[in-house]
């Protein structure tokens, strides 16, 4: 028995038609908003950014993903340095690469960036696209950002589409018709928790809502592949570079994140010093040390990379005292450090 | 490159039919030699270093089974296939066993040795096992003899390179004559939904129960001790996650080869529905069964020397077949298990005829698939856990061993059901393997869905039974069948889409079988 005539024909017809109607639905759901924690983090960003360009002359812009939002404080820099500083750190799931672009469409010659990465926006799997997959950067690329999203090769373009859930698809289609404009979200991101110099102001110990004072019970967050070459390493050495070329001096410095028993072995030691070197070896000064970053697990607000307000104040303090010196030191005084296109650290 | 990637479905196998379907038929040899180079970039496209083995393999058996048909009849003969077994043998060991034999080694001086950095060449157990037959066969008749070209195509097809089925030469070389290797139309159909439906099974079915047995077997893994439900839970998504991958597995191979004209033998037959672990093995990976019966069960002696010489020939098969899985106790383990389980079922069967019961009625039949079921599960235990001291923790948990208790996230011990389950007797304790409370939903109704699949629907080539999907004659019937048309076509075109789509979100799920 033979298949008949039009079995053939008819399966290329499903086949087409289900990528016809995909993509139609997949447009459709481009930057339609149905994501209520994507819409936050969209005008979270355009909040910071709003404040951040409106100061003439030069700005600190401090710059990283929610570790920053929430463990720094902007306005306390301002006051110590009489320099206008703007935190400008948003949820890490929008990827590392996507947070130094977003920096590198604001910033002017003579800005300083201070510049506080997680550490796993610089590993191998994470940080960048496509090695790292997160739904919330689908939800963001195609609700948040469609234009960043059609700017990308067509190959992360597919991979971001055929990976986008039904689930989002049908709330981005709702959204389409029906715009949602609740912003309710109970990860605290709203644009009416960020004050002037971008902080995040309603963190405070008394804040934390009731399902989120636990124990703390350990997230070695820090631990992790070490691969300068891939990951999102390859980004901030690209970042840098345009920095530079701008006339953007950047000083980086290490995350923010809950100490934990674990950073006691040599491994995260070994972690630490790869990113020093890495970073000095671009000409970048790390300010201070890794254990400068940390804050007590009785401190974490409600993820291991957010202090509670009263701990962001005291590592921002800390963090003044070590800014302060730096920048006094007079660039054009010495030589100008030179950045390798592929820096060994370590070399 | 895994069947159910998309570098595979958009890419290997569109250029491999092309090919295959363009060169000339007139030139015999053309379609032959085409499908060797893709079976070659196949398997080279995983580690090329494993090439010039793979070859060496091919070569070597080929050279033996020449010596074996020049020297027929003479003693050198049994020499050349003596030497041909211990080489393969010897070459499978050291890939896969010489770690194992170092550990165990070390254990048994209580002192560990360093291990050796031996990568296992990927698919050594298949095409190893393919070729011993293959000499053994023409040891047994040296008549036998095939061109050195239709030989590699038999062992490197790509359909069963990796993973099976292990085909037998006499199954497929006939197959590859000119007049059979031809472009047809049914081939091409039958195959195709075939391919469909086993990638719709590996990425839609099991793949999504992955998650849940690896949970669960890594908090046991790690220590945890299982509440009660999530033991079975966890060794429930798994046996439902070996059975849709190997399932899908063979379901693809069929189709794969069916589409460049070749048949493969049945190798999947809806297992869990056997009614005795005899028709189990009967139903699931047939085609190494059938190896093992018909190299290692028969040769021993089989069942032609009395019960206690059958029990034992029936252990020694199953615990090699536990060895060829995996070189780990808990491989070992599984296969005595079943070893075990068969020879019980053997007494049994002694036992009822003795007694003159005629046990044929429905009821009887459906308390001896759930007990097979069950004691399938139990093997899977040691199948699935890293270690023996995990799937002892995972079997303590399943027998109530800590009680019939239930993590507090399967649902809250407070509400209507919580309480029915407490007045039952269930206690709650707290979450151990950070499984959500949605999850423990979303497991359960996938694991209540694909049993219903398991048990209630047909197979793919009891779907497809009109077209002679398969080597064997007999397939059993069903009364869902379905026929190559139009809205067959639309539903496997828009089937197809999903499976692509799939294969991006499985960033690296190899077939199960793989590991082998």
């Amino acid at each position: 028995m033979e298949p008949t005539r039009g079995f053939f024909l008819s399966l290329a017809l499903g086949l087409l038609a289900a990528m016809g109607i995909f993509i139609a639905v997949f447009q459709l759901h481009l930057g339609a908003g149905g994501n209520v924690g994507v819409r936050n983090t969209v005008e979270i960003i355009a909040r910071k950014e709003a404040f951040a360009q409106a100061a003439p002359g030069t700005r600190i812009l401090v710059v990283g993903g929610s570790g920053v939002l929430f463990g720094l404080k902007a306005g306390m820099i301002t006051e110590a340095t009489g320099i206008p500083a703007f935190n400008l750190g948003v949820t890490a799931g929008v990827g590392g690469k996507y947070i130094m672009h977003r920096v590198a469409q604001i910033m002017r010659p003579g800005d300083i960036v201070l510049l506080l990465l997680e550490y796993d926006l610089h590993d191998t799997g994470t940080g960048n696209f496509p090695d790292w997959i997160d739904p919330y950067f689908i939800d963001f690329m195609t609700q948040g950002d469609p234009d960043y999203l059609r700017a990308m090769p067509w190959r992360d373009q597919l991979e971001i589409a055929m990976r986008q859930t039904f689930r989002a698809l049908r709330k981005g289609i709702q959204a389409r018709f029906k715009p949602d404009k609740s912003t309710v979200d109970e990860r605290f991101y709203t644009a009416e928790n960020i004050d002037q110099h971008g902080d995040m102001i309603r963190h405070h110990r008394e804040e934390k809502p009731p399902a989120l004072r636990t124990e703390y019970h350990g997230d070695p967050v820090a631990l992790g592949v070490m691969d300068t070459e891939g990951g999102g390493w390859p980004d901030v050495r690209d970042f840098l570079a345009l920095a530079r070329e701008r006339g953007v001096r950047v000083i980086a410095a290490y995350s923010n994140v809950a100490d934990d028993s674990a950073y006691a072995a040599p491994e995260f030691g070994e972690k630490v010093e790869l990113l020093r070197r890495f970073y000095a070896g671009l000409g970048v000064p790390m300010l201070g040390s890794a254990t400068d970053a940390f804050f007590p697990g009785a401190d974490v607000f409600d993820t291991v990379y957010h202090p509670v307000h009263e701990a962001a104040v005291a590592r921002t303090q800390r963090l003044i005292e070590l800014l302060l010196p730096a920048l006094a030191w007079d660039e054009k005084s010495t030589p100008e450090p030179q950045i390798p296109s592929t820096p060994a650290p370590g070399s | 490159m895994l069947f159910s990637s998309w570098t595979f479905i958009l890419v290997f196998m569109p250029v491999a039919l092309a090919g295959f379907f363009l060169l000339p038929s007139p030139w015999r040899d053309a379609r032959k030699v085409w499908l060797c180079l893709a079976s070659l970039f196949f398997y080279g496209y995983w580690k090329i270093e494993y090439v010039p083995l793979l070859l060496f393999s091919i070569g070597f058996n080929y050279a033996i089974a020449g010596l074996i048909h020049r020297w027929r009849g003479r003693p050198a003969s049994r020499a050349a296939m003596v030497t041909g077994l211990l080489v393969n043998l010897l070459m499978l060991g050291y890939y896969k066993y010489t770690n194992f034999l170092v550990s165990s080694l070390g254990i048994m001086a209580e002192q560990p040795f360093p291990e050796f950095d031996i990568i296992l060449p990927l698919a050594i157990s298949f095409f190893t096992f393919t070729q011993i037959g293959y000499i053994v066969d023409v040891w047994r008749d040296p008549k036998l003899h095939y061109r050195f070209l239709d030989y590699s195509l038999f062992v490197l097809f790509f359909p069963h390179l990796i993973a099976g089925p292990i085909v037998r030469h006499w199954e497929v070389i006939p197959q590859f004559a000119p007049r059979d290797l031809r472009v047809s139309r049914t081939d091409l159909g039958v195959g195709l939904a075939f391919f469909l439906l086993g990638l719709y099974k590996k990425l839609l079915l099991a793949d999504p129960m992955a998650h849940y047995a690896d949970t669960i077997y890594g908090a046991a893994a790690a220590g945890a001790v299982l509440p009660w439900f999530d033991a079975w839970l966890g060794t429930l998504a798994y046996a439902l996650q070996i059975y849709f991958d190997f399932s899908g597995y063979s379901d693809m191979a069929i189709g794969l080869a069916r589409m460049f004209s070749i048949k493969f033998p049945c190798n999947f037959d809806s297992p869990y529905r056997a009614d005795s672990l005899g028709e189990f093995w009967r139903r699931w990976h047939m085609s190494l069964m059938r190896f093992l019966r018909d190299y290692v069960y028969i040769p021993l002696g089989g069942n032609r020397r009395g019960l206690p010489r059958q029990a034992i020939n029936i252990g020694l098969t199953f615990l090699l077949s536990g060895f060829w899985h995996g070189a780990g106790w808990t491989f070992i383990i599984w296969g005595l298990l079943h070893g075990a389980g068969l020879i019980v079922m053997l007494l049994w069967g002694r036992f009822t005829a003795w007694c003159g019961w005629k046990l044929h009625h429905w009821t009887y039949r459906v308390a001896c698939v759930l007990l097979t079921f069950v004691t399938v599960l139990f093997a899977w235990v040691f199948f699935r856990a890293p270690d023996v001291p995990t799937a002892s923790r995972v079997v303590v948990s399943m027998v109530g061993g800590h009680g019939l208790t239930l993590s507090e996230n399967t649902t809250d011990p407070q509400d209507a059901a919580g309480r029915a389950l407490s007045g039952l007797g269930f206690r709650f304790v707290p979450d151990v393997a950070g499984i959500l409370p949605k999850d423990y939903t979303m497991a359960i109704e996938l694991v209540l869905a694909l049993l219903l699949i398991v048990w209630a629907l047909p197979n793919t080539q009891q779907l497809l039974r009109r077209y002679d999907p398969v080597l064997e004659d007999h397939i059993r019937p069903s009364l869902l069948q379905l026929k190559l048309n139009v809205p067959l076509g639309l539903a496997l075109g828009v089937v197809f889409f999903f499976v692509i789509r799939q294969s991006f979100t499985v960033v690296s799920s190899p077939f199960l079988y793989f590991n082998f």
